[in-house]
């Protein structure tokens, strides 16, 4: 009898339970400047975690043939939201800080990009097969392409590139002709570099003026030290860090826990991407499209959280990413939790 | 991997980033203390501190403007730039006020304003401060007691300007200052300044002071300075004394033994001549009259001759026996010392022994007369009488100068000034004063003016047991140009009225 993977569920919580405390204490200020109850952010993202834990469900007892069946739908429904976060007015689509990203529902405001990401993985790890002819591939490529084309228009361009990287290094490991891969990355790799000298904003974050967020997350971290401030007790999050808790929030983990916790944090999510990629290669025998899709959701994961942490510590120029599990903020959440969800389903499959 | 060496970096090895986070984050805030009050000898503040809002407004539109404005009672001045001060003395309730809701566009910044009650009559004597330091007279000279001491707090605050108190944080209250009980009466003070006034307006005076003092315990009462300014003409500036110096020529040719009460000398009507200059007498007699006589008339060419028969030396002893040329060492700011040197030509020992060639302040010649009015001792004059909780009550005697013997013989003889020679306008009907008038050349270009002179009156009373001491200097008066025609009703209108408040006060 096969059982599953008992250590992602309990990770899982673990960090969702991690999360909740560090949006409380990076939010509470915040909270209390905007004239709110200092557990403001926290309520709201608490919700938000019952809400994916739901989604975790889900994704743990969806029926994985029908899911496969739809994943076209899926990937055109999210390739339609896209569009119409573009051409929706301000009450359902609001303009925020210059850029149009999120769908106003009436219980919650989603980034359609998360959801388009969550399909992108699901639609190529279901044709994965079929994805070795590079006809087929080159198709579902520029499929893919109009999406990623309309998030960075948005503009959200470091999305953009995560989709690309995730859909890049999954075709790599299907098995797609890694000169096409390493082509096509090349000119998307030229694409962005356009992009970025295009929109004046992105530019702004590559010059030295916007380093001041930058700035402000290493002076946390270092306040942090070794063993950390304490929770509750960090400075960072008094507004001198903004987007505390969400693009930062790493910051504040490494300032009030230190050094320590942080790295264990940061273990702890390398913990689930390890395993899904472990599972992922007893799979690729017997279920290559399961495989392909642990090795996708294992990457998804990886490459949001080196991202996040790579613009924390100023390897990267700050961008909105933010950090699986941990950082404030729904869709992210939920659609991570979704996939996390049938990442636990697929490790029944074998045995770790 | 490559993201935990950069974060172990950052975290652990890197002090830059250190250094940022402890000078960001902890913001070491001064408190400042309240000053000291200065109190006069009857409790009355002359100097006291309070604390009080300074109300910037750094928005354009204050919402409210002119209805804040109101209700804070202050004026409106449009014209100065952003942030502008609206006022300095908004009371301290009004904080909250003031400072919620933020948008208003005021904030307030507390701090203690220093308030003098009695600042006309008293500006030259008590000083004023600057940010904290006692810059003149009292507020400086006991600054160190005033002051206090300042407190440190270290508090945290935010980057939109927020400031949290650290609990346990390093902090260091501020101390209060100490404060001051003084020797002046408020009451005399006010006499005294207002006849000053008066007389220097009246007589045209460049300047003037009054000092009245207990010549008992050398505590000063008051001291009086016109026109206004923080300059304390009393003991900062030099001056040379004039006639008033002459009772100490006459105490040591009786010390000497070189007159005796019934002497009589021979005065000329034209002065005499010393190496070619001319020593004149004011009083235009001639013949023979008793020394007591010359001093009551203040016959400037019988102490000139007085002094040549006695010699340099001794002048200058006596001189300094009863304190000039050394500094009385008040406790005030500024003190000089007066110029006083040993004299060899006899015309300078002829000017020395009129009181002319060398320069005093005026409480040295308070605390001259002093020694004749209370039996012979040299005191330090007092300005203190507490410091916080430590009394300053005893008398501190430099040393005995006369035996009583003569300080008797000196008080009939500056009685009789007043009765009928010199100071008669001094006199009053019921209270026996002595006192000894002053008219002072001044020294210009060279020689001594006939026209630019200090006049002066000191005098004490009542005779039998002297309580007060007082001593009126007006410089450059320009209509009564001797001291006992404008010195002297000086002395009489302020002793008046001083014994009219004693009166009503026992």
């Amino acid at each position: 009898m096969l059982k599953n993977d008992i250590y992602i569920l309990f990770v899982y919580l673990i960090l969702l339970a991690i999360s909740t405390i560090v949006v409380y204490t990076s939010s509470s200020y915040l909270a209390y400047v905007s004239n709110k109850p200092d557990f403001y952010y926290m309520i709201s993202h608490f919700s938000k975690v019952l809400i994916a834990i739901g989604f975790f469900a889900l994704g743990y007892f969806t029926n994985l043939e029908i899911l496969k069946k739809y994943s076209f739908y899926i990937f055109f429904v999210s390739l339609l939201l896209l569009l119409l976060v573009l051409i929706l007015p301000s009450p359902i689509a609001p303009e925020i800080r210059g850029a149009k990203r999120w769908l106003n529902l009436f219980v919650m405001s989603i980034q359609v990009s998360d959801i388009y990401r969550l399909a992108v993985i699901l639609l190529i790890s279901f044709i994965s097969k079929s994805l070795i002819e590079y006809k087929n591939f080159l198709t579902i490529f520029l499929l893919v392409f109009i999406g990623i084309f309309l998030i960075a228009i948005e503009p959200n361009l470091s999305t953009a590139g995560m989709i690309v990287l995730i859909f890049l290094i999954t075709s790599f490991y299907i098995g797609v002709n890694i000169t096409l891969i390493g082509l096509i990355g090349l000119v998307l790799f030229l694409l962005g570099i356009l992009a970025i000298y295009s929109f004046p904003h992105a530019m702004a974050r590559f010059s030295s003026t916007e380093a001041y967020q930058v700035l402000q997350s290493k002076v946390g971290l270092a306040h942090g030290g070794l063993f950390g401030v304490g929770i509750g007790d960090g400075k960072a999050k008094f507004l001198y860090l903004p987007d505390a808790h969400t693009d930062f929030i790493f910051s504040i983990i490494g300032e009030e826990m230190g050094f320590i916790f942080a790295v264990f944090i940061l273990l702890l999510i390398m913990f689930l991407v390890i395993r899904g990629l472990i599972i992922s290669y007893k799979l690729s025998d017997k279920f290559f499209e399961a495989s392909v899709l642990a090795f996708a959701i294992s990457i998804n994961i990886a490459i949001y959280t080196l991202g996040h942490i790579s613009v924390v510590v100023g390897i990267f120029p700050p961008t909105g990413i933010s950090m699986p599990f941990i950082s404030f903020g729904g869709s992210s959440l939920i659609v991570n939790s979704f996939l996390l969800g049938i990442l636990y389903q697929i490790s029944r499959l074998t045995r770790i | 991997m490559i993201v935990i060496i950069k974060l172990f970096h950052i975290q652990i090895l890197d002090s830059k980033y250190k250094n940022l986070a402890k000078n960001q984050f902890k913001l070491k805030i001064t408190r400042f203390p309240q000053r000291g009050t200065i109190y006069d000898r009857n409790l009355r503040p002359i100097a006291y501190s309070i604390p009080r809002l300074m109300v910037y407004q750094y928005l354009d539109s204050v919402v409210d403007y002119y209805g804040i404005l109101k209700y804070l009672k202050i004026k409106d001045n449009t014209n100065s730039k952003l942030p502008k001060l609206l006022s300095d003395d908004v009371p301290i309730e009004y904080r909250k006020f003031i400072i919620s809701p933020k948008e208003r566009g005021l904030f307030a910044i507390k701090y203690y304003k220093r308030l003098y009650p009695f600042f006309e009559i008293s500006q030259n004597l008590v000083g004023f401060v600057s940010d904290m330091d006692g810059m003149e007279g009292l507020e400086r000279s006991l600054d160190m007691y005033l002051k206090g001491s300042v407190g440190y707090e270290e508090v945290f605050q935010s980057a939109d300007g927020k400031r949290f108190y650290i609990p346990y944080s390093n902090k260091n209250e501020p101390k209060r200052g100490l404060d001051v009980i003084t020797t002046i009466d408020m009451k005399i003070q006010n006499i005294a300044y207002n006849h000053l006034k008066n007389a220097v307006i009246s007589e045209g005076a460049n300047w003037g002071f009054v000092i009245v003092a207990d010549p008992q315990s050398g505590e000063i009462l008051a001291m009086a300075n016109y026109p206004n300014s923080y300059k304390n003409y009393s003991i900062q500036y030099m001056y040379e004394p004039g006639s008033t110096f002459k009772i100490f020529t006459f105490a040591k040719a009786l010390e000497l033994n070189l007159i005796s009460d019934s002497d009589s000398v021979f005065v000329n009507r034209d002065g005499i001549l010393v190496d070619g200059y001319r020593i004149k007498n004011v009083e235009k007699t001639s013949g023979y009259i008793t020394y007591g006589e010359a001093l009551s008339y203040s016959i400037n060419s019988a102490f000139a001759k007085l002094g040549i028969t006695m010699g340099g030396n001794e002048l200058y002893e006596i001189a300094r026996r009863v304190g000039f040329g050394i500094r009385t060492d008040v406790l005030l700011n500024g003190e000089t010392n007066g110029i006083l040197k040993r004299r060899y030509k006899n015309i300078d020992i002829a000017n020395f022994a009129i009181g002319q060639g060398f320069s005093i302040n005026g409480l040295q010649m308070v605390m001259a007369y002093s020694c004749i009015a209370n039996g012979g001792y040299l005191v330090v004059p007092r300005i203190i009488l507490k410091i916080g909780d430590t009394l300053y009550s005893n008398r501190i005697v430099v040393r005995k100068c006369f035996s009583s013997d003569i300080s008797n013989k000196l008080k009939l003889i500056l009685l009789d000034v007043v009765e009928r020679g010199s100071g008669k306008l001094a006199k009053m009907d019921n209270i026996k004063v002595a006192g000894k008038t002053g008219t002072s050349q001044k020294f210009l270009d060279g020689s001594y003016s006939d026209d630019k002179v200090i006049t002066s009156f000191i005098g004490f009373f009542p005779v039998e047991y002297p309580k007060y001491l007082i001593y009126v200097v007006l410089d450059e008066p320009k209509f009564n140009k001797f001291g006992g025609t404008s010195a002297a009703p000086v002395f009489k209108r302020i002793a008046r009225d001083i014994l009219k408040y004693q009166t009503l006060k026992f």
